[in-house]
This record gives C-alpha cells, structure tokens and sequence, in this order.
C-alpha cells in the first residue's frame, strides 16, 4: 500500500497544511494512499458533496480529515467548523482518539459528543464553540431541539458534514431522520454545506452519492473509490439435514440436528469471542440456553448470552459491555437487532444458524467480525429439510443452501442492495413533525411541507397526505392549533418530545399475542404487513388470519386445512431480484461453490439435479399434484405482487421463499386466469393498499393515518409494475 | 365621529405614526391620534394607574385573540402611564426571555426590560441613567432644604430598600454610581447602569468592578423588579409599570416542569399583588386565549392561577364584562371601529387638517369593503395588513394626487397574515394553499 511516490512528489501532499505535513512525517508514512491523494482536491475546494467508499482499515477517515483540518488550519473559524456524524457512540470514542493528535499539530480543537461523554467536555464546547464535533444523529436531534440558538451562532462558519459509516444509514428510519436533521440544521444555518460520506465499498457508488442529498438532483457527488483490496474474508457453509420425522405436539426443536449444530457450535466457538445469527427470538433463546447449558455439563463458565430487543435493556447492555471490553471470551447469540447501531467492538467470527436475507446485512454482521488486520470469519450453519412426496418446491431445490451460494457469491463481487427510494417514512415524518415544531415552539402546516418534504427527504409525501398526517396526530393530542393558526405540541406531544428516548427513531417490533378458539398460543413479533386470510406457520402449524386487533395486539388464528400453503407472504425480510437471479445462474452453471462442507454439497448437487429433472431453465412454471409452482426468479416484492394478483383471480396463492403456489390450479386455468386478467382492468397501487391491514411496524406509525400506513406497506413489501413486466415477459409461453 | 375633528398634528408624531404603521408595528408615539373604542378598558387601566401612582399595586392579564391590537393596547396604556409620571418597563417574551429560567433566560428578559425603560422625559427607553441621576438630583435637593448631608439623605433614601432582598448591594451599585458621577470616572458609572441592567454575567467581574458580590440572575429576576419599583418611587416617580407581551411564548415552552416554574412566577406575582406584597408597581401580562384557558397548558392548568383568574360568574350570567377582572379579554375590532381607525388614520396623514384629507368617507367604506371581499371577515382578525395596506394608498395618494382613488383600491392586494415561529424560507403561501389554511 506504500508502493506510491514518495511524499516529496506528491502534488496533493504539498497542498495540505505544514502542521498536517508534519503530522504524516510523524506518522512515518511514506506515502499517502490512493484515496488520501485523491480526496485533497475536492475537499480542500470544498465547494461540492464528497462520497469516499473504501474498506475498513484503509485509510478512510485520515482521506477525509487531512485536507479538512488543512482548510480549518489555514482559514480557523470562530466556531465549529466541521460537524462528524457516526452512528456508533464507541466509533466516535475511537475516530476522537484517532484524530485527537493530528488536530493538536495544527492547533484545532476536536469534541467528542454523546450520552457518555463527560459534562465538562460539553460545558467547555459551549462556552468557547470551535474546531470539530463529533456527534451521534440522535445527540444532534437533542442540540436542535434544545439548543437551537446556540446551534445557530455556534455552527454559523460550519464548512464540512462528515458522515461516517453512511452505508449504515441509506435507507433506514434512521438514515432519514439524519437526512431531515441536515436539511433542518442548512435551514438554520441558512447555508448549504458540503456532505462527505465515508461509506464502506458499495456496489452502486452513484446512488450513495443520491441518497447524500436526494432533493436536489443534479449536484452529482465527487466519488472517490479506493482500488486496494479488500481485507481478507474466510467463509465456510455447512450443512444439516433435518431427517423427515412428524413434529412433536409443541413443535420443541429437540431433534438431532438441533443438537448437531448447538454441539458444532460449542467445539468451535467456545474461547473467544463471536456473534451467532438466528433469525428469530426464539431460536435465539433456544441457541443461548443449550449453549449455556453445555458450558454447565462441562463446569466451564457460561460465555454464551442471548440478545434480542425482547430482553430487559440492563441484561442486552451487560452483554454489550462485555463485548466491547473483549476481556473475556463472549458469544452473543442474536436476532438483527446487533446489526444496527449498538457498540460491541469486533469480534473474532460470526456464524449464521439460519440463512441470511441480503447481502446488506450480511456485509454488515461480516463487519463485526475480523479484528484489526486479521481475515474475517463467517460460518453458516445450514439446514434443509429431507424431501418426501409432500415437500414444497424451495425444500426439494435446497433454497436455503442456493440463497446462501448467490448471497455470498454476490458479496464477493461487491454488489449491494441498492436501498428502495420512493418510499413513505410516515413514522419518520410524524417524529420529524414533533422534532420541528419542539424546535421552534410553533410552526405552520404549509411551512413543515416546505422544509420536511420539498426540501427535506420526504419527497414522496403529498400536501393532502401531510394534511391527513397532521390531522391524526391532532386527533391524539400530539400537535394542537393555536387561534393564529400554528401548529403547537400537544399535551402528549410534549411528554413525548420531553422523554429522552424521543431522539431515535428505530424501535423494536411489537410483540403480537396470537390466539384460536380463545386460547393463547404465544407471541410474534409483527414486522411485516399482514393480510386476513395470509397463513402464518406458529408452533409448527400453519394458521390462517381471521382478524388482526391493532389496539390490543392480537391476531385472531383459525387452523389452515392441511396441504401446501395458500396465501402465504414470505418472510419480512425481503429478498433481492438480483439474488433470485444470481440464483438461478448458480442452478445452471451447477458449479458448486468451494467454501461448501460435504452435506452441503450433497445438498447443492440434489437441487441442481432437481433444477434441470424440472427443466426450469426453459420454463416458468410447472404442475405439481394438484398445485401449480410458478419461479419467477425474482426478489420477494414481486412475488408477494404476483401472489396477490393471482389470488385476485380467484385462486388461493402464496409466496414461498420467492415461487408462487397456486392450489389446485391446472396450468390451463392458470394460463387463462392470467390473459384474462392482462385483458382486464389492471390492479392499482391504489387497489393494493386497501388490501392490507396497515398494521403499525415503526415507532411512531400508531399516529400514522391507516390509510397511509397501507400505501408505506404496499410500497414497502409489493412491486406491482415487476410483476406486471414479468408477466408480459412470459406472453409467450401464455398461448 | 368626535375622533375626527382633534386638533392638529405634530409632523414629527405624524411620520413616527405612519413609518410605524407601514411596517406593520405598534407606533411609539402619536398613538393617541388613532386609537379607537376601547373605553372601558382605559377606564380600567387609568384606575390601576392611578392606584399604582399612590403606592399599591395592579395585575392584569390582557386576552386577547390574534391580531384584537394586544400590543396596541399595551403600548397606549405604557403612554398613559408616563404621562402620568410612572416608569413603564416592557418586552416581549420568547424562547429566550422568560420569568423563570436557569440557563440566563430571566436575566436575558430582566435586561430587555431594563434596556426599554422609559419615562415621560425619555418615551424612547434606555431611561435607566436619567432615573439614576434624578435619584441624585432629588436627594441633592433635599439635602440643600433640610441642610443635611447629600450622603445622608441618599443612606436614608436607601435604607428602605435594603430591607429587601439584594437591596443592599442595590444600595452600594447607587453609591459607586454616585462616587463615578461625582469623579467623572465614566467606566464606573458604566459600570453601575450596565449592573442595574442585568447585563453583568459573572459574579467576579461585578466584585472587581463595583464591589459587589452578587449580580442579577435568573433567581433575583423579579426581586429585583420590586426593588426597582421602590426605588423610582424614591426618584421622585410615581411607580413602575411592567408591560410583558407575546405571554403564550409561556404556553408554547415545550417542557412541562419549565412551564411550570414560570407559572409559579406568575402566581408569585399576582399574590404579592393582591396581598400587598409590593409597593408601586403594576404588572400588565398580554396573551392570547389559549395562553390563558387552555386546561391542559394554559395558565388555568396551573390549579392555584385558575381559582384566581376564574371569571366573575356573576358578570357572565348578566351579560356584562366585569372590567375589574384580573383577566381583561378584549375583543377583535367591530367593522365600525375599523372604519373610524382608518378615518383616524386619515386624519393623521393630513396632519390633523380635513382640508388635507387624501380620500373622501365613501373611498373609506370602498376600501372595507374591498377587503371584505378580498379575504373575507379574516380581515377584521388582521387588521395589522388592511391598515398597512391602507397607509401605503395614502403614500401614493400623497406622492401623485391625480391618481384615481377608485382604480388604485381595485388592485389593493391583500394576503390573510401567516404567523410562525419558525422563520420562513421562501415567501410564504406560495404553492401549497392546501396546507397554508391548514386546519386540524
């Protein structure tokens, strides 16, 4: 990586500041690296938006802050000059430590800010505002609510906005809470400030650079993208396969291979520290407790913890203490609530006890893993099903095992799930609302559009929803009228916006109790749309919705008759069309991919086998038994769009991790349901919505008008016009 | 229409009034000229005024919707005072300035009120030197008469207020005052208004240059209005008026616990008020109604302030305004009294002489009527916008009388007036119309 020209002929090294020169002799490099070199110019004319994608440990923070501490160090500002967000509170411990000296060889002063940080550093940054702060977006949500006037005067000569990790943050709650607290922090300011994104190597660098600042189009981003190599990845799949045996009553996941991968684990995690992924809190309690109890038999102390949002917070924060102390050896057993913005530190690997949804969050737990400089390591831990005469079509083409291949094969060729844009953050608009009018105290409904939406990230929102919007939240007390016509904080609004857990905007789901015949049969947490009449599998049993309480939290159950599922929408977490696609090539090349264990590749081999016994390269669909199977080979909102227009035909459909069962479909009934339905008046988003139960996901959706809940959802979970194109792709084999 | 035929106009009056009225703000001076209706209120206010003037005190909350002149009243009654020899002291409230704060926003409005002290002599405010020094001149006077010591009659002036709290180091900023006047050093008397001000922030810098060990805080905010109240009595003033406007800043505070404190403040008040517990001075608190009745963040949600701020029942049930009230409400203009504004506006304009009249009576009612017109009875809510537009047809008149009045009231562009606290970016109302009459 030093293999450039020497310091001494580096045209971007004799632009920086002599402090910072001095800096990097310091350090002993003899070389800035490709990034560093690149990013001199553009940042030092600070004039436009600034994207740098490179790995970890390559050289990021330094590209950034080497020409941004030469401008502050040549032009000192009489206030904060540079605003860093992170959105990690540890990251921001480490980035202070990091950057603390090079600031003091240029005479700059460098503030770390959040929860933790200690009163006097705060006081001392008030008093006398100057150089850089560091901030998590939730800390800087408290400043404008709550310091808006010293905001003002302190970040009035702002030159640059760092935004660390911001691969993090694209198109979650919290990346557009931070895109709205920009906007709100230019507005204040009244000027417009440069944007630099340090984002971990993305697929698609042109859309980072959109999501930096997606009202304005147009003012395209300089990207600068590192060409080193990335740090060394160590990957292993294994495979399990769950003989066929009839589930006991209470469905207890006691069989052996249960057994077979908690022993698996045990040998190979037990002595250092590890994150295991299960995709549900059950699973999790389940790992957590057998491991433990293994570390019992064998009077060892007990190193493994579950973690899930359902704990009690002081349990989830003893184990992340003890994480990022790293004293001792630890392994967190949990559900997707670690891959979000909470400070664990790094860990040696990270195994995954179910199959991953996307390459995004398997880049993001891989992150965790792999210390300083060392490979990092992730073990997936496999099962299929044993195929008999009933098994559904993704058991008998091993859909877990060839999810897993096209993700990790995805990864590796640095591709990304781009993050949905023209989507409705309702919840995070009704928080933003809050956070505007707290603010300022009072503040017109046609004045919040303006900032929030034509300005802001809430492109997609329509004055009449906003209206309608505002109205809910009127109705719960949340905002009240003035006679002057302002919209001011309710009584609840205020003890909302009051309480310190206001400042974030992502949540945990709500726990759903499910009931049949009267009875309690447990809990779920709803993190998807629900439908009446959608089947869900509880306790190893499929049930179909009768109705869905959204103020008590219940969902009605009555059995489902036995057989394959009708309407059956996949998981929350949906899958990809390019990792469908990715797929289907690794089904025809039939190459099996190196990293498999020997029952993995048995099980790769079958579902190869089973791919070209179907033919299903040449064609889209095929009977079986009574049901027709339809594999669209496309990600999960187009499916759940194709499930719904075919079940608008009349027929019960499902979508069963990316095909589409039909029930007791012939493939001519299907044919002419389809071109009738093409002939026809086409379904609407419109349409689509109505269909949905709009019941409340994100924090604030309760204040969330129903009726655009159901738009956010049926945006969210549905692609109609995929759908539509695919079955105009497919005309031919209508005839 | 008894308005109309007053006397003449001074030009200077007439230019602070018209200045003031085309940007939209309560005139300083001159409001007399074109004040209309009102009477009872007065009444009501020059009885406190009066009771002030003898040594006791007054509270009154003025209520008022939206754009019902608030302000306007405020200031007239502010005018009255100093001329009948009170000092009026007055600001708006905001984010920034209010009764009761710990991080600097009591001291922040203590030194607006001082910034904006006036008397008869110094209507325009920063009257705090010039009542210091008449203080002065008063106790010399004495002295001459009685044949005692200047120093003597300043202590025993004083005396009295050391019983207060801080009155003592009151008393000793008055002697530095006293000792820079009488050795010209500037900076020490400086120093000594910047003190009674409010504008010291720490404690050490008061020590090194006056001597004094504490300064005005959050804590000493109304405290230290007391003093002040006795001390301008010993001035030779009558009292001291404290005008507090835009109350529902209070309202609009979006932390219960600190609402809440400054509706104890105000509670503090209005008991020391009724129970004489001051001596000399008068709190006139402007509001809107929600400030005020509002159950859940009014003044009323405070339990104590609701049982003395009720109305009188009685007067309710007999369908009488009970003029004595605590809470004085005041209602928007009726489309008469608007009339007789814009004939007194009129009358201002021309210097108070009819032959200089720009617009006939029937251009009037034209006008009114065009409004009415142009954005419904909302008018009469603001008439802040119909009154600047009126004055600027009459700059144009002025300029160019061959102008057909007639034509120039047909393209009077009138908008119904947006209020935010939250300062707007682009000009407001544009596009979006579904959401700027956005009702919930």
């Amino acid at each position: 990586m030093n293999s450039a020209a020497s310091n001494s002929n580096s045209a971007a090294f004799a632009r920086l500041h002599r402090g910072v020169q001095r800096w990097i002799w310091g350090q002993g490099w003899t070389a800035l690296r490709d990034i560093q070199e690149a990013a001199v110019n553009p940042l030092l004319a600070g004039d436009r938006d600034v994207v740098i994608s490179a790995a970890t440990a390559s050289g990021k923070t330094e590209a950034a802050f080497l020409p941004i501490c030469s401008r502050l160090a040549e032009e000192p500002a009489e206030g904060i000059g540079v605003l860093y967000i992170s959105p990690l509170k540890a990251l921001i411990t480490d980035q202070h430590r990091r950057l603390e000296s090079l600031c003091e060889h240029v005479g700059l002063q460098i503030t770390p800010w959040h929860g933790d940080v200690p009163k006097s550093l705060k006081t001392k940054l008030r008093r006398r505002p100057r150089g850089i702060l560091l901030i998590t977006p939730e800390s800087l949500e408290s400043l404008l609510i709550h310091q808006m006037g010293w905001l003002k005067t302190a970040f009035a000569p702002l030159r640059y906005i760092v935004i660390d990790e911001f691969h993090a943050f694209i198109g979650s709650e919290r990346g557009c809470q931070l895109l709205s607290l920009l906007t709100r922090l230019g507005f204040l300011l009244d000027k417009e400030v440069p944007r630099v994104a340090l984002s971990a190597t993305l697929g698609d660098l042109v859309m980072v650079g959109k999501c930096l600042r997606p009202a304005e189009a147009g003012c395209e981003p300089a990207v600068i993208e590192s060409a080193a190599l990335k740090s060394s990845l160590k990957i292993q799949l294994r495979g399990y396969l769950i003989p066929d045996r009839p589930h006991d009553e209470d469905d207890n996941p006691v069989d052996t291979v249960q057994n077979q991968i908690v022993a698996d684990l045990f040998s190979i995690l037990r002595g250092k520290s590890h994150l295991v992924f299960a995709n549900s809190r059950r699973w999790t309690e389940y790992f957590a407790a057998e491991l433990a109890d293994r570390c019992a038999v064998h009077a060892l102390p007990n190193e493994f913890f579950p973690h899930h949002g359902n704990l009690a917070k002081e349990l989830r924060e003893q184990l992340e203490a003890r994480l990022l102390e790293g004293r001792l050896p630890t392994t967190a057993v949990c559900t997707m609530t670690l891959e979000l913005g909470i400070d664990i530190g790094s860990v040696d690997s990270v195994a995954q006890v179910a199959a991953p949804h996307s390459v995004a969050s398997l880049r993001q737990r891989l992150g965790r893993s792999g210390r300083r400089g060392e490979a990092a390591v992730l073990r997936l831990f496999i099962k299929e099903q044993e195929v008999t005469a009933d098994s559904g079509a993704a058991d008998r083409l091993r859909f877990h095992t060839m999810r897993c291949a096209a993700l990790i094969s995805l990864l590796l060729k640095k591709w990304y799930e781009p993050p949905l844009t023209g989507l409705n953050h309702f919840s995070t608009l009704v928080h933003q609302v809050l956070a505007v009018i707290g603010q300022y105290g009072g503040a017109r409904a046609d004045q919040l559009h303006r900032l929030l939406c034509a300005r802001g990230p809430f492109q997609e929102t329509e004055p009449a929803a906003f209206a309608a919007l505002l109205r809910s939240m009127g109705e719960d007390e949340l905002i009240s009228q003035t006679h002057d016509g302002q919209l001011v904080l309710g009584v609840k609004g205020e003890n909302l916006v009051g309480h310190y857990s206001f400042f974030s905007v992502f949540k945990t789901p709500e726990e759903y109790r499910l009931e049949a015949g009267g009875k309690v049969l447990g809990t779920v947490p709803v993190d998807g749309p629900l439908l009446v009449d959608q089947i869900i599998i509880f306790a190893g049993k499929r049930w179909r919705i009768e109705s869905v309480d959204d103020e008590k939290k219940v969902i009605t159950l009555t059995k489902a008759k036995g057989g394959s599922p009708p309407l059956f929408l996949g998981d929350p977490l949906l899958v990809h069309d390019r990792v469908r696609q990715e797929m289907f090539a690794l089904f025809e090349s039939g190459e099996c991919p190196v990293y498999f264990d020997a029952v993995a590749r048995d099980h790769f081999e079958e579902a190869v086998s089973g791919f070209r016994e179907w033919e299903l390269a040449d064609r889209p669909w095929l009977v079986s038994g009574a049901n027709l199977w339809v594999f669209p080979w496309l990600g999960d909102r187009v499916v759940n769009a194709l499930a719904i227009l075919v079940t608008e035909q009349g027929f019960q459909a499902g979508n069963d991790d990316g095909i589409l069962e039909v029930r007791n479909c012939s493939e001519a009934a299907f044919k002419q349901a389809i071109k009738t339905h093409l002939a026809g008046p086409r379904l609407t988003k419109k349409d689509l919505a109505a269909r949905l139960e709009g019941s409340p996901i994100e924090k604030y959706d309760k204040w969330v008008p129903k009726s655009l809940r159901q738009q956010s959802q049926s945006g969210h979970f549905f692609d109609l016009e995929g759908a539509y194109q695919w079955l105009e792709r497919k005309t031919d084999f209508l005839r | 229409m008894e308005q109309v035929k007053k006397k003449r106009i001074r030009p200077r009056e007439r230019d602070a009034v018209i200045q003031s009225l085309r940007a939209g703000v309560t005139p300083r001076a001159g409001i007399q000229h074109i004040q209309v209706g009102r009477r009872r209120e007065i009444e009501a206010m020059l009885k406190d005024i009066e009771r002030i003037g003898d040594g006791g005190t007054a509270f009154r909350l003025i209520i008022g919707a939206y754009g019902s002149g608030k302000s306007f009243f405020l200031q007239l009654v502010r005018l009255i005072a100093q001329e009948k020899g009170l000092v009026t002291v007055h600001a708006d409230l905001s984010p920034d300035r209010r009764l009761h704060a710990t991080g600097g926003q009591a001291r922040g409005l203590f030194a607006e009120l001082m910034k904006n002290a006036a008397t008869r002599a110094k209507p325009a405010g920063n009257a705090l030197p010039s009542i210091v020094e008449r203080f002065l001149t008063e106790a010399a006077k004495e002295a001459d008469q009685t044949g005692s010591e200047v120093e003597a009659v300043i202590h025993q002036r004083l005396e009295h207020l050391s019983e207060l709290v801080g009155g003592y180091d009151f008393a000793k900023v008055i002697a530095a005052y006293r000792e820079g006047h009488e050795t010209d050093n500037h900076q020490l008397t400086n120093d000594a208004v910047r003190w009674l001000r409010g504008e010291f922030s720490t404690k050490t810098d008061a020590r090194k240059q006056l001597g004094v060990r504490v300064i005005i805080d959050d804590a000493r905010f109304y405290d230290q209005l007391k003093l002040l109240s006795l001390f301008v009595r010993q001035a030779g003033y009558k009292g001291l008026l404290v005008n507090l406007d835009e109350m529902v800043n209070l309202y609009k505070l979006n932390n219960k616990k600190a609402r809440e404190s400054n509706y104890e403040q105000i509670l503090r008040m209005l008991n020391d008020s009724l129970q004489g517990g001051s001596e000399g001075l008068g709190f006139l608190m402007g509001g809107t109604p929600e400030f005020l009745l509002d159950p859940r963040k009014g003044l009323y949600s405070y339990e104590a302030l609701q049982s003395r701020l009720a109305e009188n029942r009685f007067a309710n049930q007999a369908g009488v305004v009970d003029y004595s009230a605590t809470a004085l409400h005041l209602a928007n203009l009726t489309p008469e009294e608007l009339y007789l504004l814009l004939c007194n506006i009129r009358h201002v304009f021309a210097a108070g002489d009819p032959a200089n009249y720009l617009l006939p009576d029937e251009a009037l009612t034209q006008f009114l009527s065009h409004c009415a017109n142009r954005i419904g009875e909302a008018y009469f809510r603001t008439p802040r916008n119909t009154i600047k537009a009126f004055v600027d047809l009459l700059s144009l008149l002025e300029q160019d009388q061959q102008l057909d009045w007639g034509e120039l009231i047909g393209r009077v562009e009138l908008k119904p007036e947006l209020q935010s606290d939250m300062p707007d970016s682009t000009p407001a109302g544009q596009g979006d119309d579904e959401l700027s009459s956005f009702q919930l």
